[in-house]
């Protein structure tokens, strides 16, 4: 091959790089994948763009890959924008979000590298992935507490519904009522819940809200149906 | 049997002051029915999940009324259930309650028991065969509903008149949240088309307060955190079009906020009491009479442990001894499995036997599954002390004479009693059953009922009554598929004034027998007023069995029942008797419950005891009766909502009056056919949100033997215009005309009806006013007659009636914060007959609401 088709081959190539690389690189990054509808005590945000962190209240949208950061006794509770998602960061945590919107629905990672965190997803048309350096919880549509320690152990204790522990070593599901436990270098294990590891404390912020309705029964007497939540 | 003197006056009025709020004028009115003396206007639609308000009067005021009731079942339902009416002056008044309005529909009749223990009722014929029908459509989506409304889906689907599909998410607050001030934050996402939402056309209202400017706007959501929100109800409402400039549905919903001190108080997880309770004045002054009635209402409800409560009191100044009690108390203490109930209870034990009937007493239950018990005791009736006619002796004759206690004039009278009493009633019902009803339910019911003669109160026939009877239920997958069966037997003791048989007489009569009758007083009074005086005949023999199934868009309900000629419970005594048949119902949804389609048979055989009274003159009657009914609910906008149904029964005893004139005036032979259309149309125009609708309603009976005089027609229409503004303000405008001919045309009323009423939101919704004019004209007419209701040679035609109704209403409720609030209506109405008198009535009423 002659020097000017070499010469042209690599001019092609660099050019189909550069609009591959142009491609990726512009490929539009999801935005308001979350909303934070509430924050106590010390929250900072960072961009996923940015260097700089910003103090978190309510209301910052979240776009993806966007991360979130929790100090000393505080919380922040965040929304996502597809299903209403509900997840509540407690103190010393740090994660990031991460989305990526469709038509009428989104795909939801959520990197946890360290601390406590509560996630309840409902009616969700497609998997919520939690992601910690021991492994991933797949969820669909329950409600769970996760732990991620210091050194990357996670463990997952399911309210209701089914979390599905992935890792290179194995996978495992765990059911309501039930602890989840992933390490690196070790498959994730199931047992059941100790009543010592019970949490609750998604529950501690939150103000009793009540949604009643008055309506009569067919002999004229009053009902009430209170629906008492959180 | 109608006869033209017994053609009405009077016609109902359409607004009283229970309508002050605005009303959808399609829910109320389609024709007026006074052959009876009942004169009401029958509902022909209603929505489901919204209650339903029935009005009646008395055609002559100077009936007296002992009590109304409405009687009501879900459409395609076997038996009835009532409530009573509430009196005013000269109207009653009652509503469905919201959990029994659901689709397809409701049937319905009214019946007043007089004080002379006569009874009238509207329809005037066969209402049981021939109740009234409400169609009920489904309840309103988001999109549709009224700005006003507290609990708005938090999900939308919206489709723009381009075709453009748009989600919209309520992200925060919740419709109906209560939530602190300073957690307020607005959010609302976007999924579907969003590249075709105008971003610039999102508009973003709080409290009719333009904030859009203040939001943050993406395609994919709004977001807006204030500063700070006042306590108490706020609204928001969200305009949004497509790139086309074709806009959606408003998105629009309420919160609460809450202070800081109700913050600090809802914390605290517990709550152990909540309630409500309001005082309640009304006044009506109809022409020289005036009816004042103060109420008051209280009621409570908790949860501690397992253990929940409730309790209510209600109080009225109409409660009168004379008059079966009107208060109401009840406490209610239990569990899932063991309860009691004091006071004032309804028990449902057996549709035959017992079927929400009051009692003043006690009601128990024990559900352990595998074996329950339920009690009731009490008192079903008080005792009210009749009036005897004073007795004097003429001088001259010496024959006692009856003085009437009221008026003081000599009246004549066979048994001396001015008006009758009532025995103190009490009853007695036990039901043991097997099995949790989940799948299966096997009952034994004993009901016993009995009047008290201790007291004399110038009663008449005191009666003593015995019911049991067993019933069965199997039941698969949550209910979908159900098999029900019940029978049940009764002894009736009709007049125990007597008391009970001695061995002797039992032994004349049926020869030895090994007890004595007196003996087992206690238990049940045997003497010769035992109904039936031959029980091995069965004449007192009810059962019933219904075949349920809920399948692949079928509603199937099948029930066939057989009643007794002589089968009574004085704890349902309003049951159809003798009368034997069936009835099948489907209700059939199809295009993803967007069209129903309602079918309906009926074939009944009532009057069986006829056969065997050796009467030539009465003959069992046959009724069977097909309907057919098809209702469209589109999703879209731009699309119409339809209701059509059609309703062919025919009455037939077999009779001919051609072979035997002489029962010309009593053989049943005739066909009814109702038709109704109505077309509903949301429709936007001038940036308005408009409901339009149309009603037409046909009936037509006509006699099989050409008894012209017995025929009846009727055509309604209507159409009304519900508008919802930008601002808070809501109006409907509604007119109607309705074509009545009875005694086959002989006589017929004709009336035209117009009415406007507004409702506008102050202070943040907290004050809600209304405000609504009515015109009603009509012109009664009917042709002389003979006693025969035949037109005379030379007949001539005459109104009875041509008068103009006014009627002018205006009212508002304020919320005063979330605990308090205060109600006050009033109704100013003319009423001028040109043949007859006018009068004026005036109502005011005021109510005072506290909720904890």
């Amino acid at each position: 091959m002659d020097k000017i088709n070499k010469v042209k081959i690599i001019v092609i190539i660099l050019i189909v790089a550069f609009f591959f690389n142009e491609g990726i690189s512009q490929t539009p990054k999801s935005e308001d994948v979350a909303i934070i509808l509430k924050t106590k005590g010390d929250v900072k945000v960072k961009k996923e763009e940015e260097q700089k962190w910003f103090k978190g209240t309510r209301g910052i949208r979240l776009d993806s890959g966007d991360i979130v950061k929790t100090y000393e006794k505080s919380l922040a509770a965040i929304m996502f924008t597809d299903d209403k998602s509900l997840l509540k960061v407690r103190d010393n945590a740090a994660l990031a979000i991460r989305g990526k919107r469709l038509k009428t629905t989104m795909t939801k990672r959520i990197v946890c590298s360290m601390g406590n965190f509560w996630l309840k997803v409902t009616q969700q048309k497609s998997k919520v992935l939690v992601e910690t350096p021991s492994g991933i919880a797949a969820v669909k549509g329950t409600e769970f507490y996760g732990v991620v320690d210091e050194n990357g152990n996670t463990m997952i204790i399911v309210i209701e519904g089914i979390v599905q522990l992935i890792n290179k070593l194995g996978e495992a599901l765990v059911e309501a009522g039930q602890t989840g436990i992933m390490s690196k270098g070790l498959p994730p294990k199931v047992f059941k819940t100790d009543s010592s590891q019970k949490m609750k404390w998604a529950d501690e912020d939150k103000i009793t809200k009540e949604l009643e309705f008055e309506f009569q029964d067919g002999n004229g007497n009053k009902k009430y149906l209170k629906i008492i939540y959180h | 049997m109608v006869s033209a003197r017994r053609l009405f006056i009077y016609i109902l009025f359409l607004l009283s002051f229970g309508t002050l709020v605005t009303i959808d004028i399609d829910s109320i009115l389609a024709n007026e029915q006074t052959l009876s003396g009942i004169i009401h206007f029958p509902v022909k639609n209603a929505q489901e999940g919204q209650s339903i308000y029935i009005n009646a009067k008395i055609e002559d005021p100077n009936i007296k009324v002992e009590y109304m009731r409405l009687y009501y079942r879900p459409k395609g339902g076997s038996n009835f259930q009532y409530q009573e009416m509430q009196e005013q002056l000269n109207s009653y008044s009652v509503e469905i309650p919201t959990s029994e309005v659901k689709m397809p529909g409701i049937e319905y009749f009214i019946m007043a028991i007089l004080t002379d223990h006569s009874m009238i009722t509207s329809p005037p014929s066969n209402p049981y065969y021939s109740p009234y029908e409400i169609s009920v459509e489904p309840g309103k989506t988001a999109e549709h509903a009224p700005i006003r409304a507290s609990q708005t889906a938090r999900k939308s689907f919206l489709e723009s008149k381009s075709g453009v599909q748009l989600e919209t998410i309520i992200l925060s607050p919740e419709p109906g949240e209560w939530i602190p001030s300073d957690e307020v934050i607005i959010a609302v996402s976007f999924l579907g088309d969003v590249e075709n939402l105008d971003l610039r056309s999102i508009k973003l209202f709080v409290d009719d307060q333009n904030l859009t400017a203040k939001a943050e706007i993406t395609s994919n959501m709004i977001s807006f955190v204030p500063a700070k929100f006042p306590p108490g109800k706020h609204q928001i409402r969200l305009e949004l079009s497509d790139i086309q400039g074709n806009r959606f549905n408003d998105v629009a919903w309420q919160f609460s906020v809450i202070s800081e001190k109700q913050n600090d108080r809802t914390k605290d997880k517990k709550l152990p009491l909540a309630g409500n309770a309001f005082v309640e004045w009304k006044s009506e002054k109809f022409s020289d009479s005036t009816l004042t009635i103060s109420n008051f209402d209280a009621s409570f409800r908790g949860k501690y442990g397992m253990i929940e409560y409730r309790g209510r009191a209600f109080i009225t100044s109409r409660e009168k001894s004379q008059f079966q009690p009107r208060n109401r108390f009840s406490l209610e203490v239990g569990t899932s499995w063991i309860g009691a109930k004091l006071g004032d209870t309804y028990p449902r034990f057996n549709e035959l036997i017992l079927w929400g009937k009051r009692v003043r007493g006690i009601e128990a239950f024990l559900k352990l599954g595998f074996f329950n018990l339920e009690f009731a005791h009490g008192q079903t009736q008080r005792k009210i002390a009749g009036i005897p006619y004073d007795e004097t002796t003429d001088p001259a004759t010496g024959i006692t004479q009856y003085v009437n206690p009221v008026t003081g004039l000599v009246e004549s009278s066979s048994t001396g009693i001015y008006k009758y009493g009532t025995f103190k009633q009490t009853l007695l019902a036990i039901r043991p059953s097997f099995g949790s009803g989940k799948n299966f339910q096997f009952g034994l019911n004993f009901v016993k009922v009995r009047d008290d003669t201790s007291f004399s109160t110038y009663g008449r026939r005191p009666k003593d009554n015995l019911i049991l009877g067993p019933d069965i239920l199997l039941a698969f997958d949550n209910h979908r598929i159900e098999l029900k069966a019940s029978s049940a037997f009764s002894l009736l003791a009709d007049d125990i004034s007597t008391g009970s048989l001695s061995k002797a007489d039992l032994d004349s009569a049926l020869g030895e027998v090994p007890f004595d009758p007196s003996q087992f007083d206690k238990y049940f009074i045997l003497n010769a007023s035992l109904i039936p005086t031959d029980p091995s005949k069965l004449t007192s023999l009810a059962y019933q069995a219904s075949f349920k199934f809920n399948y692949f868009g079928n509603n199937i309900n099948i029930i066939y029942k057989s009643i007794g000629s002589q089968y009574l419970s004085l704890a349902n005594a309003y049951l159809r008797r003798d009368l034997k048949g069936f009835s099948i119902y489907d209700r059939i949804r199809l295009y993803q419950n967007r069209v129903y389609l309602n079918l309906g048979y009926e074939k009944y055989v009532e009057g069986l005891s006829y056969n065997d009274d050796e009467n030539d003159a009465t003959k069992p009657t046959d009724y069977n009766a097909l309907a057919i009914g098809v209702s469209f609910y589109p999703r879209q906008e731009y699309l119409p909502k339809v209701n059509v149904n059609w309703k062919n029964l025919n009455r037939n005893d077999g009779l001919d009056i051609n072979l035997n004139p002489t029962i010309a005036s009593y053989a049943i032979n005739y066909r009814n056919n109702d038709v109704s259309v109505q077309l509903g149309y949301d429709v936007q125009f001038l940036d308005l949100n408009h409901t339009f609708t149309i009603n037409y309603f046909m009936n037509d009976r006509s006699d099989g033997f050409n008894r012209t005089y017995l025929n009846l027609a009727n055509d309604l229409q209507m159409v009304s215009l519900r508008t919802a503004y930008q601002i808070p303000l809501i109006t409907v405008i509604s007119y109607a005309t309705n074509k009545n001919k009875v005694v086959g045309g002989l006589s017929t009323f004709k009336y035209n009806m117009f009415n406007i009423s507004a409702d506008y939101s102050l202070l943040n919704r907290r004050l809600n006013l209304a405000g609504s004019v009515n015109t009603t004209s009509a012109v009664g007419s009917s042709m002389s007659v003979d006693s025969l209701n035949n037109p005379l040679p030379q007949p001539t035609m005459s109104d009875y009636t041509d008068y103009q109704r006014t009627a002018f209403n205006i009212g508002g409720n304020f919320q005063i914060n979330s605990y308090h609030s205060l109600l006050l209506e009033m109704s100013f109405i003319d009423f001028n007959d040109k043949l007859n008198k006018a009068y004026n009535d005036s109502i005011i009423r005021f109510r005072y609401e506290f909720r904890y």
